[in-house]
């Protein structure tokens, strides 16, 4: 039998077990200490780029808030917001856990070729019903209206090839097709692009960090579009214009994952050759402010890069251009219409842009004051399935 | 702590938590260390009826109550000994505690069923459970007890026993510790390098079980309860029976254990909560390891004032009956929670006259297995949100379903190997060993593994206060 070296006797491992705890407390006194000065001294964040919000700031002290216990659940969320290295700790999170095998986070899929994927929505029922009963009363009270309604999908169902193995998402197709037979017995025209994009899959037509379609998803559906609205899309022929090459967008923020994938912004530029020439005014209605083009390029010093198509979303945005056409279209939207817009300016002599989410203008008398001559409601269908805005802006009158 | 513990709240300032580890606990610790000898238990005390208030500014008054109540009555009991007056404070001090409790935790539940029963329709007005009730209530009612029999003497400063009976540790969540083995350390303790550097290497450990252990594969739990039942697979209900099981075990044994460590820090040994459960070789055995406050608690002062084994056979199935009836009522006020614990007693009648008196001897595997099975049948009527629901699992998992492996089991299965295998051996006593080994050869390199524990589980906790929202909301 060996006789047990001095390394392991009793006293040895008392000694280095009292060592552990030492450098372990150690540690600990530093780490607390430390994160409570940096969380004292670092100013305070007041937005978060990242995660797209207003950050917490400090609550007052108040009594009355203390004793119902707002003041600690306001202050808890302050010291959650505000704490230090907080960007790095999200992803050395969802680094451990990538590591760990996992490849969802927060909803958000990561797929094949660098492809963050979100989950489908699925729609209540009941909102179902509301919003389609919504659209059939506005059909009818304009039937003198062409109408129509572009859903999109998402990348969920065009690119689920892409999607790890078996991964649990609904059926987006399942949904979209629902909604479509609904909306056509309220007499409207539905604009299906699936076909057109999934035969387009492989050619970037989705971003790969940011739920919404490129500038080339939004031009294949656009010719579809123009076709279901009676417009020669081979009158305009565009190039893409690469506008930057560091786009991270939603889905890599949503999710924290694949932070160093960079996506393309492409923007379409009209050819000379077989384009007559049209001039645009952009008037963003609540800020009060014009401009001759759709696209801001200061948004691409800032996270949401996608906002360089119209500035983001607004309230109300009015387009008037020197077309020959001098019908007047009305866009309900969300924010993947902001990258479509643009290849209809040309047929249109004004485009009255509405974001449901932000307007609370009377539909009605926009119609009659506008004079409105269609209407295209245009939205991705993740977004569509779980909004409310739409169905309250159309009953608003 | 989720909810997944009994009377558990999101509000309250938990100690998975940033403000509580990276505010609270520095700056008690600061005020605790700098403050002379006589006034530290004043300092615990406040300390913990401001961590009490931050989740429950008006249920402190009641704490607050409950606390003067019950040293009055032990003072009282105290002084009575002998005469029939101590018996009859002990009965007033313990029917007001379990009056207290029933009102909070399980009038609702009494309406309900006298509702379901009679047909009436009388209305219930469910107030909000104060937080850490269930634990309160038994820690003072075995207080009382103990004064009451003499095992210990009735504590004469009203900030020791406040101390005592709302210390932060074991304010919420337990462990159920005894006053006997808190008396002396109230007057006569200090706070060693060793002794704090031992609770904190459990504070870590038990906030690493919780937030990388329990909240992951909580998400394959929550992924299994949102499927319905209908599209569910047997082995994708294995899954989530399975993850729920790890998620009970290192969310309530993690959170005693940082527990244990935070009493630790101020000088406190409380004995442990959890001996590694998941290795039992018998049902038996189980109770001996899991909850083992609690499990003591029932028998000291239910089960053994029943009689205990020393009647007859008879009445000693209805003893533990009754016992198993009230440790599964204590959990929740609800059926599937009385089922649960009448279970493990028929569970544990099975044992003790049938299966022990077979002279059968097979390996520990099988033993460990077999355990396993009907522990984890008891956490399918634990988990379930009623008995029907613990049944229609219950019939997924035995082949009940047409499916025996959908592709939903495939994903979970695949993207939550590596966790479930890393829950399989933190649930046995050989990774501890392993590290202890470290530790007593190399102390900075086990140091800087608790390190690493550390730095991850503090980005965990980051994480779950990270929202993004798609357009800005105003």
């Amino acid at each position: 039998m060996k006789i047990k070296t001095d390394k392991n006797s009793i006293s040895t491992r008392k000694k280095n077990r009292r060592r552990f705890h030492q450098i372990l407390s150690a540690f600990f006194l530093t780490l607390l200490v430390l994160f409570a000065l940096l969380f004292v001294i670092l100013p305070d964040k007041k937005f978060s780029d990242i995660e797209n919000r207003n950050l917490a700031t400090l609550p007052s002290l108040k009594l009355r808030t203390i004793a119902d216990g707002r003041f600690e659940s306001d202050f808890t969320n302050y010291v959650s917001d505000q704490f230090p290295f907080r960007t790095f700790f999200v992803q050395m999170k969802t680094l451990t856990d990538r590591l760990m095998g996992k490849d969802c986070e927060n909803g958000v899929y990561a797929g094949s070729d660098g492809y963050l994927i979100e989950e489908t929505t699925v729609p209540s029922a009941e909102s179902q019903d509301h919003l389609i009963s919504a659209i059939r009363t506005f059909h009818d009270t304009h039937t003198d209206i062409p109408q129509y309604f572009l859903l999109a999908p998402n990348a969920v169902s065009i690119l689920k090839d892409k999607l790890p193995k078996d991964a649990p998402v609904k059926d987006q197709n399942t949904c979209m097709d629902e909604f479509f037979s609904k909306l056509q017995d309220t007499g409207i025209t539905a604009v299906d692009v699936r076909g057109t994009l999934s035969e387009e899959k492989d050619s970037g037509i989705f971003y790969k960090t940011d739920h919404h379609w490129t500038t080339r998803g939004a031009f294949l559906s656009f010719e579809t579009l123009a076709s279901a609205m009676g417009l020669d899309a081979t009158s305009y022929e565009y190039s893409f214009l690469p506008v930057s090459t560091n786009f991270s967008g939603t889905l890599s923020a949503k999710s924290g994952l694949n932070a160093s994938e960079k996506d393309t912004i492409e923007i379409a530029i009209p050819k000379k050759n077989n384009t007559p020439a049209t001039d645009y005014i952009v008037e963003y209605i609540e800020e009060k402010e014009k401009t001759t083009v759709f696209y801001n390029t200061d948004k691409l010093k800032t996270r949401d890069q996608y906002g360089i198509f119209l500035n983001g979303n607004h309230a109300e945005i009015r387009i008037r251009t020197t077309s020959s056409n001098s019908e007047k279209l009305l866009i309900l939207k969300d924010s993947y219409a902001n990258s479509l817009i643009p290849y209809l300016a040309p047929y249109y002599r004004e485009i009255f842009i509405v974001d449901p989410r932000y307007c609370y203008e009377d539909v009605e008398t926009l119609m009659k004051t506008e004079g409105i001559n269609e209407v295209l409601y245009l939205y991705n269908a993740n977004t569509l399935f779980a909004d409310s805005d739409l169905v309250s802006y159309l009953g608003s009158s | 702590m989720g909810g997944i513990i009994p009377g558990g709240r999101e509000e309250a300032m938990i100690f998975s938590s940033l403000i509580f580890v990276f505010l609270f606990l520095p700056v008690v610790l600061i005020v605790y260390h700098l403050v002379p000898a006589r006034v530290k238990n004043l300092i615990i005390l406040l300390a913990s009826l401001i961590f009490y208030a931050w989740g429950e500014p008006v249920y402190v008054i009641l704490i607050l109550i409950m606390t003067a109540f019950c040293y009055v009555m032990g003072l009282d009991i105290e002084k009575h000994k002998g005469t029939p007056s101590a018996g009859y404070s002990l009965i007033e001090a313990v029917v007001v505690n379990l009056l207290i409790l029933g009102f909070f935790k399980y009038y609702g539940f009494l309406i309900d069923t006298i509702n379901g029963i009679f047909r009436l329709s009388i209305p219930i007005k469910t107030l909000a459970q104060p937080l850490g009730l269930s634990f309160y209530t038994f820690r003072a009612i075995a207080y009382l007890v103990d004064v009451f029999r003499g095992k210990t003497k009735a504590e004469h400063n009203i900030i020791n026993f406040g101390t005592f009976l709302a210390m932060f540790p074991q304010l919420l969540c337990g462990p159920i510790d005894r006053y006997e083995d808190l008396s002396s350390q109230l007057t006569d303790r200090t706070v060693t390098r060793a002794g704090f550097g031992y609770g904190v290497e459990l504070f870590l450990i038990g906030l690493a079980k919780k937030v990388l252990l329990a909240d992951s594969i909580g998400k394959l739990y929550s992924a299994f309860v949102s499927m319905a039942n209908e599209s569910l697979s047997a082995v994708m209900a294995w899954l989530g029976i399975l993850a729920f099981t790890f998620q009970i075990y290192y969310d309530f044994s993690g959170y005693s254990d940082m527990a244990i460590g935070l009493a630790g820090m101020f000088g406190f040994k409380i004995k442990k909560n959890f001996d590694y459960p998941y290795i039992s070789k018998s049902i038996t055995e189980f109770w001996r390891r899991w909850h083992i406050s609690l499990g003591s608690w029932f028998r000291d002062y239910v089960y053994i004032p029943l009689g205990g084994n020393r009647v007859s056979a008879g009445r000693h199935i209805l003893n533990i009956l009754i016992v198993w009836a009230l440790t599964g009522l204590w959990h929740g006020a609800a059926w599937t929670y009385i089922f649960w614990g009448l279970f493990y007693g028929l569970m544990l009648i099975f044992e003790k006259y049938v299966l022990m008196r077979i002279p059968l001897h097979p390996p520990a595997a099988v033993k460990m297995i077999y355990t396993m099975f009907f522990v984890m049948i008891g956490w399918v009527f634990f988990q379930s949100s009623s008995l029907p629901a613990a049944f229609s699992t219950l019939s997924v998992m035995f082949g009940g379903s047409h499916l025996f492996f959908g592709t939903d089991a495939a994903y979970y299965l695949r993207t939550y190997l590596l966790p479930l295998i890393i829950c399989v051996l933190a649930a046995t006593p050989w990774p501890y060993r392993l590290f202890r080994k470290l530790e007593s050869r190399k102390p900075p390199a086990a140091a800087a593994a608790v390190g690493v524990l550390t730095i991850i589980s503090t980005a965990f906790m980051v994480y779950d206060t990270y929202q993004t929202f798609f357009y800005v909301k105003f």
